[in-house]
């Protein structure tokens, strides 16, 4: 803990907070009005994941667990897993373009969905509770429409090794992708709203800034780097599944505070919305029937050539990373998860020192952490 | 803020019917069934299950990832003999993954989602079955180790599409303010005391609703931490303080991974107007 000055005082928030929030602890040294020092704690939510990972019977059921491991990231984890699989057993040029551009429609879907869910907190945060309230019916309707075709809200149970669990035909994809496009055109027309509300806007500019040294010192990730002029997104830089042929632009702003972040998150959902455009184009192009047609028969699978797979995926917060290795001929008795959130908070909790207290939830609210991903 | 007061009139009333009607979305699942008459499990040229000797189609069984499937319970149920029979499908156990659906579909399709509030949820004793609270009802939270699924089914109960606040429900910051507490998660050890010490900070009567696959048997995660015994969750935990939590408290089980807003909404409807039997 920092060095205490006559009037400072600590106290502690956590584990269990107000309202419906992960368990982690937060201790705060303040003098009042301004925060001086952050420490935070985990371990709270440790599930164990490698030893429960390692005790699995097959590959699609450590499948299930890594989409478990943080559920709002579900589809990206278990993409990033099945990658690393399928790396492992020289699977990835097999992998159908319709299954690869199936793929890239749905991590994309899921960042759609976790920025506006975002949006709505920020709304909230700056006690704005109309545009919050509209924003979280939207997140709702597309969590409503994931569930109408792969019976999931959160994505789980899509992916699988080497393809894509759920049978879809170009009917329904073209309609989740006009549902998709009219509900994000009705948040587009809220956001147009709220950035001429001043109090919201005021509120977010300048909280919780960060600098470009500050953020590449912690190794920052996914939308709190883009926000401080960094670019590490992993679908520009080391593209795969064929995020090579969309030439996507870098969503990049340099003032590092929580506005910042909010314009990042915005951006992408503009963004998301044109790779999900692409992706079906594509699908029209290939003349995509239905997903079952393109599944890899895994009796082809060569024998092992690797000893070990590696594979990854740009989440809507970062990238996450998985190194699969120890495979005993059912499942991989090693598998390493990497999340964006370990390196983050680190950057919060340095980030957070002489900001104001009131603005504490604002700036949590803008790195949208997962503490179960933290905390595996 | 007139601005937003008249866009929010504007954008006008969202939210379901629900529990007047059950106006639930497409796709809407509450539960997976099993239809005995299709199962394939027994001989049924044997004429009852007890000659059959052996299982003809175990599919389902062996495919479902959390041991949530027991045929030989499904032939109790068709027996109908003697005390009520156990579901051959454990709702405590099953996380929704489909593996079950997709290996029956193309033998007999016996198995499907459904729509109907059938997951057993009162299968706790109670020790008290009075109307317990007369007006509006306040929700606790706590977070034991769970995945951030269950948290945001919770908050979307605050959306304009469930709104509960229109049902007399609210969320409470303070355990002193509490009628139920929505416990989520493993039930993670570092977990343990900081539950228990929620817990007596609520006043009698109170109701604690295990949220989720993960409170009840672990879910996905039961095979962690098994030095240290176990991500077993809460029902087939032997601890004295947990056992003593069964017996003394209203304990509800709300299973399947995530449960759906309108199942949580559901079982905080039924506290509120004490319609548990």
């Amino acid at each position: 803990m920092q060095k205490k000055f006559l009037g400072d005082y600590e106290f502690i928030w956590g584990p269990v907070r107000k309202g419906v929030n992960e368990s982690i602890l937060y201790e705060f040294l303040s003098s009042g009005e301004e925060l001086h020092n952050l420490d935070i704690t985990f371990g709270y939510k440790k599930r164990d994941v490698r030893n429960v990972l390692a005790e699995k019977g097959n590959l699609y059921e450590q499948v299930l667990v890594v989409e478990r491991i943080s559920g709002l990231h579900a589809f990206s984890a278990s993409l990033s897993y099945c990658l690393s699989v399928e790396n492992f057993f020289g699977l990835a040029d097999k992998i159908h373009k319709n299954l690869q551009i199936l793929r890239m429609f749905f991590a994309e879907a899921e960042r759609i969905r976790n920025h506006i869910e975002n949006l709505s907190e920020i709304a909230e945060s700056t006690y704005i509770q109309v545009p919050s309230a509209m924003y979280a019916y939207y997140a709702e309707m597309l969590k409503q429409l994931f569930v109408k075709f792969l019976n999931s809200r959160y994505l789980m149970g899509i992916n699988m090794i080497g393809g894509v669990r759920k049978n879809l035909s170009l009917n329904d994809m073209e309609f989740i992708f006009n549902s998709v496009k009219s509900i994000v055109n009705s948040v587009q027309e809220i956001i147009k709203k709220n950035m001429e509300t001043k109090s919201h806007i005021d509120r977010l500019k300048t909280t919780g800034k960060i600098d470009m040294k500050t953020a590449k010192r912690f190794c920052a990730k996914g939308v709190v780097a883009k926000s401080a002029g960094i670019n590490p997104d992993l679908r520009i830089k080391r593209p795969y599944l064929l995020y090579g042929d969309t030439k996507l632009n870098s969503i990049i702003f340099n003032d590092g505070d929580a506005f910042s972040r909010y314009m990042v998150r915005i951006g992408e959902i503009t963004q998301s919305l044109s790779i999900l455009d692409y992706c079906l184009e594509m699908l029209k192009k290939n003349r995509f029937n239905n997903t079952s047609d393109y599944f890899v028969n895994m009796k082809e699978i060569d024998e092992r050539t690797k000893k070990h797979g590696f594979g990854y995926a740009e989440s809507s917060e970062g990238p996450i990373f998985c190194y699969a290795a120890d495979f005993d001929g059912s499942v991989f008795k090693k598998i390493n998860i990497k999340y964006p959130f370990g390196n983050n908070y680190k950057l919060f909790a340095c980030g957070v020192k002489n900001t104001m207290m009131m603005d504490f939830n604002i700036n949590e609210t803008s790195y949208n952490f997962s503490v179960a991903a933290a905390d595996k | 803020m007139a601005f937003w007061t008249y866009n929010g009139l504007k954008f006008g009333i969202k939210s379901v019917k629900f529990p007047k009607e059950n106006d639930f979305y497409d796709g809407f699942i509450s539960s997976v069934k099993i239809n005995g008459q299709k199962c394939l499990s027994q001989d049924k040229t044997a004429g009852s299950p007890e000659k059959s000797s052996e299982f003809q189609c175990r599919k389902c069984e062996l495919a479902c990832p959390t041991k949530a499937i027991n045929l030989k319970n499904l032939a109790g149920g068709e027996n109908g003999k003697g005390a009520p029979a156990l579901k051959p499908l454990d709702a405590n156990r099953c996380i929704f993954c489909g593996l079950c659906i997709d290996a029956c579909s193309n033998i007999a399709g016996a198995i499907s989602y459904s729509k109907d509030f059938d997951f057993g949820i009162a299968s706790q004793p109670y020790a008290d079955k009075r109307k317990a609270f007369k007006k509006s009802l306040f929700v606790k939270h706590i977070d034991t180790g769970s995945c951030g699924a269950c948290e945001a089914e919770i908050n979307a109960l605050n959306n304009p599409y469930y709104n509960m606040h229109r049902l007399g429900i609210f969320i409470t910051p303070s355990p002193r303010f509490a009628d139920v507490l929505l416990v989520t998660g493993t039930f993670t050890k570092k977990m343990s005391d900081i539950f228990f010490n929620v817990l007596d900070n609520i006043p009698k009567p109170r109701y604690v609703v295990l949220t989720g696959s993960c409170p009840l048997t672990g879910g996905v995660f039961e095979n962690g931490f098994k030095d240290g015994g176990g991500n077993k969750g809460l029902l087939f935990n032997n601890e004295s303080e947990i056992k003593k939590l069964f017996e003394e408290d209203n304990v509800i089980a709300l299973p399947h991974c995530p449960p759906n807003p309108f199942e949580i909404l559901n079982v905080l409807l039924l506290i509120k107007n004490g319609d548990f039997k």
